[in-house]
Protein backbone atom coordinates (compact mmCIF):
# COMPACT_ATOMS: atom_id res chain seq x y z
CA UNK A 1 0.00 0.00 0.00
CA UNK A 2 2.79 2.35 0.97
CA UNK A 3 4.64 1.81 -2.29
CA UNK A 4 1.50 2.70 -4.25
CA UNK A 5 1.63 6.23 -2.86
CA UNK A 6 5.34 6.46 -3.49
CA UNK A 7 4.83 5.82 -7.19
CA UNK A 8 1.53 7.47 -7.99
CA UNK A 9 1.85 10.72 -6.07
CA UNK A 10 4.97 11.83 -7.99
CA UNK A 11 3.29 10.78 -11.24
CA UNK A 12 0.21 12.79 -10.31
CA UNK A 13 2.26 15.87 -9.41
CA UNK A 14 4.27 15.57 -12.59
CA UNK A 15 1.08 15.23 -14.63
CA UNK A 16 -0.41 18.32 -12.98
CA UNK A 17 2.75 20.23 -13.84
CA UNK A 18 2.42 19.31 -17.52
CA UNK A 19 -1.30 20.14 -17.46
CA UNK A 20 -0.41 23.62 -16.19
CA UNK A 21 1.49 24.16 -19.42
CA UNK A 22 -1.17 22.65 -21.64
CA UNK A 23 -3.99 24.64 -20.06
CA UNK A 24 -1.92 27.78 -20.53
CA UNK A 25 -1.58 26.82 -24.20
CA UNK A 26 -5.26 26.08 -24.77
CA UNK A 27 -6.56 29.15 -22.97
CA UNK A 28 -3.71 31.47 -23.94
CA UNK A 29 -6.01 34.27 -25.05
CA UNK A 30 -7.96 34.06 -21.78
CA UNK A 31 -5.07 33.58 -19.38
CA UNK A 32 -2.82 36.18 -21.00
CA UNK A 33 -5.50 38.76 -21.63
CA UNK A 34 -3.13 41.69 -21.13
CA UNK A 35 -2.86 43.50 -18.83
CA UNK A 36 -4.57 40.77 -16.80
CA UNK A 37 -2.52 37.63 -16.41
CA UNK A 38 -3.73 34.40 -14.83
CA UNK A 39 -1.15 31.86 -13.83
CA UNK A 40 -2.24 28.24 -13.78
CA UNK A 41 -1.01 26.54 -10.59
CA UNK A 42 -2.47 23.04 -10.62
CA UNK A 43 0.78 21.61 -9.33
CA UNK A 44 0.52 23.77 -6.19
CA UNK A 45 -3.02 22.49 -5.59
CA UNK A 46 -1.60 18.98 -5.87
CA UNK A 47 1.20 19.70 -3.43
CA UNK A 48 -1.11 21.27 -0.83
CA UNK A 49 -3.68 18.48 -1.01
CA UNK A 50 -1.04 15.76 -0.87
CA UNK A 51 0.54 17.31 2.20
CA UNK A 52 -2.90 17.53 3.79
CA UNK A 53 -4.32 14.11 3.02
CA UNK A 54 -1.23 11.94 2.85
CA UNK A 55 0.73 13.01 5.93
CA UNK A 56 2.69 9.75 6.02
CA UNK A 57 3.94 10.07 2.43
CA UNK A 58 7.71 9.73 2.68
CA UNK A 59 10.13 12.00 0.87
CA UNK A 60 7.42 14.48 -0.14
CA UNK A 61 9.84 17.35 0.44
CA UNK A 62 12.34 15.64 -1.83
CA UNK A 63 9.70 15.11 -4.51
CA UNK A 64 8.61 18.74 -4.24
CA UNK A 65 12.25 19.68 -4.74
CA UNK A 66 12.59 17.43 -7.81
CA UNK A 67 9.32 18.64 -9.36
CA UNK A 68 10.43 22.21 -8.69
CA UNK A 69 13.76 21.54 -10.39
CA UNK A 70 12.04 20.12 -13.48
CA UNK A 71 9.54 22.99 -13.46
CA UNK A 72 12.36 25.52 -13.39
CA UNK A 73 14.38 23.80 -16.04
CA UNK A 74 11.56 23.04 -18.46
CA UNK A 75 9.40 26.13 -18.11
CA UNK A 76 11.70 28.99 -17.17
CA UNK A 77 15.32 27.90 -17.57
CA UNK A 78 16.17 29.72 -14.34
CA UNK A 79 16.98 27.21 -11.65
CA UNK A 80 16.34 27.91 -7.99
CA UNK A 81 12.95 29.64 -7.97
CA UNK A 82 10.38 26.85 -7.83
CA UNK A 83 13.09 24.44 -6.70
CA UNK A 84 13.12 26.38 -3.46
CA UNK A 85 9.47 27.43 -3.24
CA UNK A 86 7.70 24.08 -3.76
CA UNK A 87 9.43 22.40 -0.77
CA UNK A 88 8.80 25.57 1.25
CA UNK A 89 5.06 25.33 0.53
CA UNK A 90 4.98 21.63 1.42
CA UNK A 91 6.88 22.30 4.66
CA UNK A 92 4.56 25.18 5.55
CA UNK A 93 1.43 23.11 4.90
CA UNK A 94 2.74 20.23 6.99
CA UNK A 95 3.53 22.59 9.86
CA UNK A 96 0.08 24.19 10.00
CA UNK A 97 -2.12 21.25 9.02
CA UNK A 98 -2.34 19.99 12.60
CA UNK A 99 -4.14 23.16 13.70
CA UNK A 100 -7.01 22.75 11.27
CA UNK A 101 -9.73 20.20 10.69
CA UNK A 102 -9.44 19.23 7.04
CA UNK A 103 -12.63 20.80 5.72
CA UNK A 104 -12.93 22.21 2.21
CA UNK A 105 -13.20 25.78 3.50
CA UNK A 106 -10.12 25.56 5.71
CA UNK A 107 -8.00 23.91 3.05
CA UNK A 108 -9.23 26.37 0.45
CA UNK A 109 -8.27 29.31 2.64
CA UNK A 110 -4.83 27.83 3.35
CA UNK A 111 -4.38 27.13 -0.35
CA UNK A 112 -5.15 30.72 -1.31
CA UNK A 113 -2.81 32.08 1.36
CA UNK A 114 -0.01 29.84 0.19
CA UNK A 115 -0.70 30.76 -3.41
CA UNK A 116 -0.32 34.41 -2.45
CA UNK A 117 2.97 33.62 -0.73
CA UNK A 118 4.22 31.71 -3.77
CA UNK A 119 3.21 34.36 -6.30
CA UNK A 120 4.72 37.13 -4.23
CA UNK A 121 7.99 35.27 -3.87
CA UNK A 122 8.09 34.44 -7.57
CA UNK A 123 7.38 38.05 -8.45
CA UNK A 124 10.00 39.26 -5.99
CA UNK A 125 12.64 36.93 -7.39
CA UNK A 126 11.88 37.86 -11.01
CA UNK A 127 11.92 41.52 -10.14
CA UNK A 128 15.19 41.02 -8.29
CA UNK A 129 16.76 39.36 -11.33
CA UNK A 130 15.48 42.09 -13.65
CA UNK A 131 13.30 39.70 -15.63
CA UNK A 132 10.26 41.91 -15.27
CA UNK A 133 9.69 45.63 -14.93
CA UNK A 134 6.19 45.33 -13.47
CA UNK A 135 5.81 47.34 -10.29
CA UNK A 136 4.10 46.14 -7.14
CA UNK A 137 1.13 48.34 -8.02
CA UNK A 138 0.83 46.44 -11.31
CA UNK A 139 1.51 43.03 -9.85
CA UNK A 140 -1.26 42.98 -7.25
CA UNK A 141 -4.28 43.89 -9.43
CA UNK A 142 -3.04 42.54 -12.78
CA UNK A 143 -1.43 39.25 -11.80
CA UNK A 144 -2.15 38.27 -8.21
CA UNK A 145 -5.88 39.00 -8.31
CA UNK A 146 -6.74 37.11 -11.52
CA UNK A 147 -4.41 34.26 -10.52
CA UNK A 148 -6.17 33.80 -7.19
CA UNK A 149 -9.49 33.83 -9.00
CA UNK A 150 -8.48 31.21 -11.55
CA UNK A 151 -6.97 28.92 -8.96
CA UNK A 152 -10.02 29.27 -6.72
CA UNK A 153 -12.04 27.95 -9.66
CA UNK A 154 -9.57 25.06 -10.02
CA UNK A 155 -9.94 24.37 -6.31
CA UNK A 156 -13.74 24.31 -6.43
CA UNK A 157 -13.75 21.95 -9.41
CA UNK A 158 -10.91 19.66 -8.40
CA UNK A 159 -11.03 19.54 -4.61
CA UNK A 160 -13.40 16.59 -4.24
CA UNK A 161 -12.10 14.43 -7.12
CA UNK A 162 -8.50 14.94 -6.01
CA UNK A 163 -9.36 14.29 -2.38
CA UNK A 164 -11.11 11.02 -3.26
CA UNK A 165 -8.16 10.01 -5.41
CA UNK A 166 -5.60 10.76 -2.72
CA UNK A 167 -7.60 9.07 0.04
CA UNK A 168 -8.00 6.01 -2.17
CA UNK A 169 -4.26 5.97 -2.82
CA UNK A 170 -3.60 6.37 0.89
CA UNK A 171 -5.86 3.43 1.66
CA UNK A 172 -8.38 5.25 3.85
CA UNK A 173 -12.02 5.34 2.90
CA UNK A 174 -14.36 8.19 3.74
CA UNK B 1 16.49 20.41 22.92
CA UNK B 2 13.75 22.64 21.54
CA UNK B 3 16.27 25.39 20.92
CA UNK B 4 18.61 22.99 19.18
CA UNK B 5 15.89 21.90 16.77
CA UNK B 6 14.81 25.39 15.87
CA UNK B 7 18.42 26.37 15.32
CA UNK B 8 18.97 23.42 13.04
CA UNK B 9 15.87 24.23 11.02
CA UNK B 10 16.96 27.83 10.74
CA UNK B 11 20.32 26.73 9.40
CA UNK B 12 18.67 24.41 6.87
CA UNK B 13 16.44 27.23 5.64
CA UNK B 14 19.42 29.58 5.40
CA UNK B 15 21.40 27.04 3.41
CA UNK B 16 18.42 26.43 1.12
CA UNK B 17 18.05 30.17 0.48
CA UNK B 18 21.76 30.53 -0.26
CA UNK B 19 21.74 27.56 -2.64
CA UNK B 20 18.64 28.83 -4.42
CA UNK B 21 20.13 32.32 -4.76
CA UNK B 22 23.32 30.80 -6.08
CA UNK B 23 21.43 28.71 -8.63
CA UNK B 24 19.46 31.75 -9.78
CA UNK B 25 22.55 33.88 -10.15
CA UNK B 26 24.25 31.06 -12.03
CA UNK B 27 21.32 30.57 -14.41
CA UNK B 28 20.85 34.24 -15.16
CA UNK B 29 24.50 35.09 -15.76
CA UNK B 30 25.68 31.91 -17.41
CA UNK B 31 22.67 31.43 -19.66
CA UNK B 32 23.24 34.53 -21.74
CA UNK B 33 26.82 33.56 -22.48
CA UNK B 34 26.28 29.95 -23.46
CA UNK B 35 24.97 28.57 -26.71
CA UNK B 36 23.11 25.74 -24.96
CA UNK B 37 22.31 24.79 -21.36
CA UNK B 38 24.48 22.17 -19.60
CA UNK B 39 24.07 18.64 -20.89
CA UNK B 40 22.32 17.37 -17.74
CA UNK B 41 19.74 20.14 -17.91
CA UNK B 42 19.26 19.55 -21.64
CA UNK B 43 18.68 15.87 -21.00
CA UNK B 44 16.13 16.64 -18.27
CA UNK B 45 14.31 19.08 -20.54
CA UNK B 46 14.27 16.58 -23.39
CA UNK B 47 12.79 13.88 -21.16
CA UNK B 48 10.09 16.26 -19.90
CA UNK B 49 9.50 17.41 -23.48
CA UNK B 50 8.94 13.86 -24.68
CA UNK B 51 6.68 13.03 -21.73
CA UNK B 52 4.78 16.25 -22.35
CA UNK B 53 3.61 14.88 -25.69
CA UNK B 54 1.30 12.57 -23.71
CA UNK B 55 -0.49 15.61 -22.28
CA UNK B 56 0.11 18.23 -24.96
CA UNK B 57 -0.88 16.29 -28.09
CA UNK B 58 -4.45 15.42 -26.99
CA UNK B 59 -5.12 18.84 -25.45
CA UNK B 60 -3.74 20.69 -28.46
CA UNK B 61 -5.88 18.40 -30.61
CA UNK B 62 -8.98 19.42 -28.66
CA UNK B 63 -8.05 23.06 -29.06
CA UNK B 64 -7.60 22.64 -32.80
CA UNK B 65 -10.96 20.89 -32.99
CA UNK B 66 -12.74 23.80 -31.30
CA UNK B 67 -10.89 26.30 -33.45
CA UNK B 68 -11.95 24.51 -36.62
CA UNK B 69 -15.60 24.53 -35.54
CA UNK B 70 -15.24 28.24 -34.79
CA UNK B 71 -13.73 28.97 -38.18
CA UNK B 72 -16.37 26.88 -39.92
CA UNK B 73 -19.03 29.29 -38.67
CA UNK B 74 -17.19 32.29 -40.10
CA UNK B 75 -16.33 30.57 -43.34
CA UNK B 76 -18.98 32.07 -45.57
CA UNK B 77 -18.26 35.70 -44.72
CA UNK B 78 -14.56 35.15 -44.83
CA UNK B 79 -14.79 33.46 -48.19
CA UNK B 80 -16.59 36.42 -49.70
CA UNK B 81 -13.97 38.81 -48.35
CA UNK B 82 -11.05 36.67 -49.39
CA UNK B 83 -12.30 36.21 -52.95
CA UNK B 84 -11.90 39.91 -53.56
CA UNK B 85 -8.34 39.77 -52.26
CA UNK B 86 -7.27 36.71 -54.23
CA UNK B 87 -7.29 38.40 -57.64
CA UNK B 88 -5.03 41.07 -56.30
CA UNK B 89 -2.77 38.52 -54.67
CA UNK B 90 -2.18 36.47 -57.80
CA UNK B 91 -0.87 39.51 -59.59
CA UNK B 92 1.36 40.46 -56.64
CA UNK B 93 2.71 36.93 -56.46
CA UNK B 94 3.73 36.88 -60.10
CA UNK B 95 5.32 40.27 -59.73
CA UNK B 96 7.11 39.06 -56.62
CA UNK B 97 8.46 36.03 -58.47
CA UNK B 98 9.76 38.13 -61.30
CA UNK B 99 11.39 40.56 -58.94
CA UNK B 100 12.95 37.75 -56.93
CA UNK B 101 14.35 36.28 -60.09
CA UNK B 102 15.69 39.59 -61.25
CA UNK B 103 17.16 40.22 -57.83
CA UNK B 104 18.99 36.90 -57.98
CA UNK B 105 20.38 37.68 -61.41
CA UNK B 106 21.56 41.10 -60.32
CA UNK B 107 23.16 39.66 -57.21
CA UNK B 108 24.99 37.19 -59.39
CA UNK B 109 26.29 39.98 -61.61
CA UNK B 110 27.48 41.88 -58.57
CA UNK B 111 29.10 38.68 -57.24
CA UNK B 112 27.03 38.92 -54.05
CA UNK B 113 26.34 35.48 -52.68
CA UNK B 114 24.20 36.06 -49.66
CA UNK B 115 22.73 39.28 -48.35
CA UNK B 116 20.84 40.24 -45.23
CA UNK B 117 17.54 39.24 -46.78
CA UNK B 118 18.42 35.57 -47.40
CA UNK B 119 17.11 33.07 -44.92
CA UNK B 120 15.83 29.52 -44.65
CA UNK B 121 12.88 28.41 -42.55
CA UNK B 122 12.32 25.66 -40.01
CA UNK B 123 8.70 24.97 -39.10
CA UNK B 124 7.80 23.89 -35.61
CA UNK B 125 4.67 23.29 -33.56
CA UNK B 126 3.99 24.83 -30.19
CA UNK B 127 4.32 22.11 -27.58
CA UNK B 128 3.28 24.05 -24.52
CA UNK B 129 3.32 27.48 -23.02
CA UNK B 130 5.19 28.22 -19.85
CA UNK B 131 2.67 28.89 -17.07
CA UNK B 132 5.34 30.94 -15.32
CA UNK B 133 4.01 34.11 -16.91
CA UNK B 134 6.90 36.39 -16.03
CA UNK B 135 8.99 34.68 -18.65
CA UNK B 136 6.60 34.77 -21.64
CA UNK B 137 8.02 31.55 -22.98
CA UNK B 138 6.59 29.16 -25.51
CA UNK B 139 8.16 25.72 -25.89
CA UNK B 140 8.38 24.39 -29.44
CA UNK B 141 9.03 20.85 -30.59
CA UNK B 142 12.21 21.41 -32.58
CA UNK B 143 15.73 21.61 -31.20
CA UNK B 144 19.41 21.27 -31.94
CA UNK B 145 18.94 18.16 -34.06
CA UNK B 146 16.69 20.18 -36.38
CA UNK B 147 19.28 22.90 -36.73
CA UNK B 148 17.86 25.46 -34.34
CA UNK B 149 20.36 27.77 -32.71
CA UNK B 150 20.07 30.26 -29.90
CA UNK B 151 18.89 33.80 -30.81
CA UNK B 152 17.16 32.83 -34.04
CA UNK B 153 14.02 34.91 -34.69
CA UNK B 154 10.64 33.18 -34.72
CA UNK B 155 7.61 34.05 -36.84
CA UNK B 156 3.97 33.00 -36.65
CA UNK B 157 1.39 33.84 -39.26
CA UNK B 158 2.66 36.93 -41.00
CA UNK B 159 4.59 38.55 -38.19
CA UNK B 160 7.50 38.25 -35.86
CA UNK B 161 6.65 36.81 -32.44
CA UNK B 162 9.94 36.33 -30.65
CA UNK B 163 13.34 34.80 -30.38
CA UNK B 164 14.81 31.44 -29.41
CA UNK B 165 16.41 31.75 -25.97
CA UNK B 166 17.29 28.19 -25.06
CA UNK B 167 17.94 25.16 -27.25
CA UNK B 168 17.77 21.57 -26.08
CA UNK B 169 18.22 18.53 -28.27
CA UNK B 170 14.56 18.07 -29.20
CA UNK B 171 12.79 21.19 -27.97
CA UNK B 172 13.55 24.84 -27.46
CA UNK B 173 12.20 27.85 -25.63
CA UNK B 174 10.99 30.92 -27.48
CA UNK B 175 10.76 34.23 -25.69
CA UNK B 176 7.82 36.20 -27.01
CA UNK B 177 8.20 39.78 -28.13
CA UNK B 178 5.62 40.71 -25.47
CA UNK B 179 8.16 40.28 -22.68
CA UNK B 180 9.18 43.17 -20.47
CA UNK B 181 12.38 41.53 -19.29
CA UNK B 182 15.33 43.90 -19.12
CA UNK B 183 17.86 41.21 -19.90
CA UNK B 184 16.39 39.89 -23.15
CA UNK B 185 17.93 40.43 -26.55
CA UNK B 186 16.29 43.15 -28.58
CA UNK B 187 15.37 43.32 -32.26
CA UNK B 188 16.78 46.04 -34.46
CA UNK B 189 13.90 47.31 -36.56
CA UNK B 190 13.24 49.83 -39.31
CA UNK B 191 10.19 51.75 -40.40
CA UNK B 192 9.50 52.28 -44.07
CA UNK B 193 8.02 55.75 -44.39
CA UNK B 194 5.53 56.97 -46.99
CA UNK B 195 8.19 58.65 -49.09
CA UNK B 196 10.25 55.48 -49.31
CA UNK B 197 12.89 56.22 -46.71
CA UNK B 198 13.74 54.05 -43.74
CA UNK B 199 14.07 54.99 -40.08
CA UNK B 200 16.01 52.75 -37.72
CA UNK B 201 15.16 51.96 -34.14
CA UNK B 202 15.05 49.21 -31.53
CA UNK B 203 12.12 47.11 -30.32
CA UNK B 204 12.31 47.76 -26.62
CA UNK B 205 9.24 46.34 -24.97
CA UNK B 206 5.53 45.68 -24.93
CA UNK B 207 2.75 47.82 -23.55
CA UNK B 208 0.24 45.48 -21.96
CA UNK B 209 -2.43 48.17 -21.59
CA UNK B 210 -2.54 49.14 -25.27
CA UNK B 211 -1.29 45.73 -26.50
CA UNK B 212 1.29 47.38 -28.67
CA UNK B 213 4.96 46.70 -29.23
CA UNK B 214 7.12 49.67 -28.30
CA UNK B 215 9.91 50.78 -30.59
CA UNK B 216 12.32 53.44 -29.36
CA UNK B 217 15.47 55.33 -30.28
CA UNK B 218 14.16 56.70 -33.54
CA UNK B 219 15.52 59.91 -34.90
CA UNK B 220 13.18 62.59 -33.56
CA UNK B 221 12.78 64.46 -36.86
CA UNK B 222 11.93 61.34 -38.82
CA UNK B 223 8.66 61.60 -40.73
CA UNK B 224 6.87 58.58 -39.36
CA UNK B 225 3.14 58.34 -39.94
CA UNK B 226 0.41 56.08 -38.62
CA UNK B 227 0.11 52.97 -40.79
CA UNK B 228 3.74 52.75 -41.85
CA UNK B 229 5.11 49.21 -41.88
CA UNK B 230 7.77 48.06 -39.43
CA UNK B 231 10.18 45.23 -40.18
CA UNK B 232 13.47 43.92 -38.84
CA UNK B 233 16.48 45.78 -40.18
CA UNK B 234 18.92 42.87 -40.08
CA UNK B 235 21.50 44.87 -38.17
CA UNK B 236 23.41 42.99 -35.49
CA UNK B 237 23.22 39.30 -34.72
CA UNK B 238 21.20 36.53 -36.30
CA UNK B 239 18.12 38.34 -37.60
CA UNK B 240 17.70 38.72 -41.36
CA UNK B 241 16.27 41.85 -42.92
CA UNK B 242 12.62 42.20 -43.80
CA UNK B 243 10.72 40.18 -41.20
CA UNK B 244 7.36 41.86 -40.78
CA UNK B 245 6.66 43.10 -37.24
CA UNK B 246 3.58 45.27 -37.56
CA UNK B 247 2.16 48.69 -38.37
CA UNK B 248 2.77 51.99 -36.65
CA UNK B 249 -0.16 52.95 -34.47
CA UNK B 250 0.95 55.77 -32.20
CA UNK B 251 3.88 58.17 -32.26
CA UNK B 252 5.22 60.21 -29.37
CA UNK B 253 8.44 61.58 -27.97
CA UNK B 254 10.18 59.39 -25.41
CA UNK B 255 10.58 60.33 -21.76
CA UNK B 256 13.59 62.55 -22.40
CA UNK B 257 12.22 64.22 -25.52
CA UNK B 258 15.33 63.32 -27.50
CA UNK B 259 14.01 60.49 -29.64
CA UNK B 260 10.72 59.19 -30.95
CA UNK B 261 8.90 56.30 -29.34
CA UNK B 262 6.47 54.42 -31.56
CA UNK B 263 3.66 52.03 -30.66
CA UNK B 264 3.34 49.14 -33.13
CA UNK B 265 0.22 47.11 -33.74
CA UNK B 266 1.59 43.53 -34.01
CA UNK B 267 1.00 41.76 -37.33
CA UNK B 268 0.10 38.49 -35.58
CA UNK B 269 -2.09 37.81 -32.60
CA UNK B 270 0.58 37.17 -29.99
CA UNK B 271 -1.77 34.94 -28.00
CA UNK B 272 -3.12 32.64 -30.65
CA UNK B 273 -0.80 30.52 -32.73
CA UNK B 274 -0.04 26.81 -32.84
CA UNK B 275 2.56 26.67 -35.60
CA UNK B 276 5.67 28.81 -35.77
CA UNK B 277 8.53 29.28 -38.23
CA UNK B 278 12.07 29.61 -37.01
CA UNK B 279 14.19 31.81 -39.27
CA UNK B 280 17.75 30.84 -40.04
CA UNK B 281 19.75 33.69 -41.54
CA UNK B 282 22.13 32.49 -44.24
CA UNK B 283 24.71 35.18 -43.95
CA UNK B 284 26.93 34.77 -40.90
CA UNK B 285 26.62 37.25 -38.04
CA UNK B 286 29.52 38.75 -36.18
Amino acid sequence: MRSKIQIWVPVLLFGLMLFDGSLSTIFTSHFYNYPDVMISRLVLLGLVLVSFFLPDMKHLLLWAFIIGLFYDSFYTGILGVYTFLFPLIVYLTRQIRVYFTPTAIAIGAIYLIELTILESFVYGMNRFMGLTTATLANFIPDVLGPTLLLNLVYFVILYFPLRQLLLKLGGTTV
Amino acid sequence: MQKFFSNRKLIIVMIAIIISMGLMAYSVTVRNNRKTPPLVQQFGNDVVGVLDHVVAVPTNGIKDGFTSVGTLINTYQENAQLKTQVDDLAQTKIQNQTLQHENKELKKQLKLNKTLTDYSQISAAVLTRSPASWQNYVIINRGQINGIKKDMPVMAGSGLIGRVVEVNKTNSKVQLISTDSQTSNRFAAEITTKNGGTVNGVISGYNGRTRQITMTQLNSNAKVAKGDTVETSGLGGLTPRGLFIGKVNSIKHDDYGLALSVGIEPATNLNNFTVVTVINRQIKGD
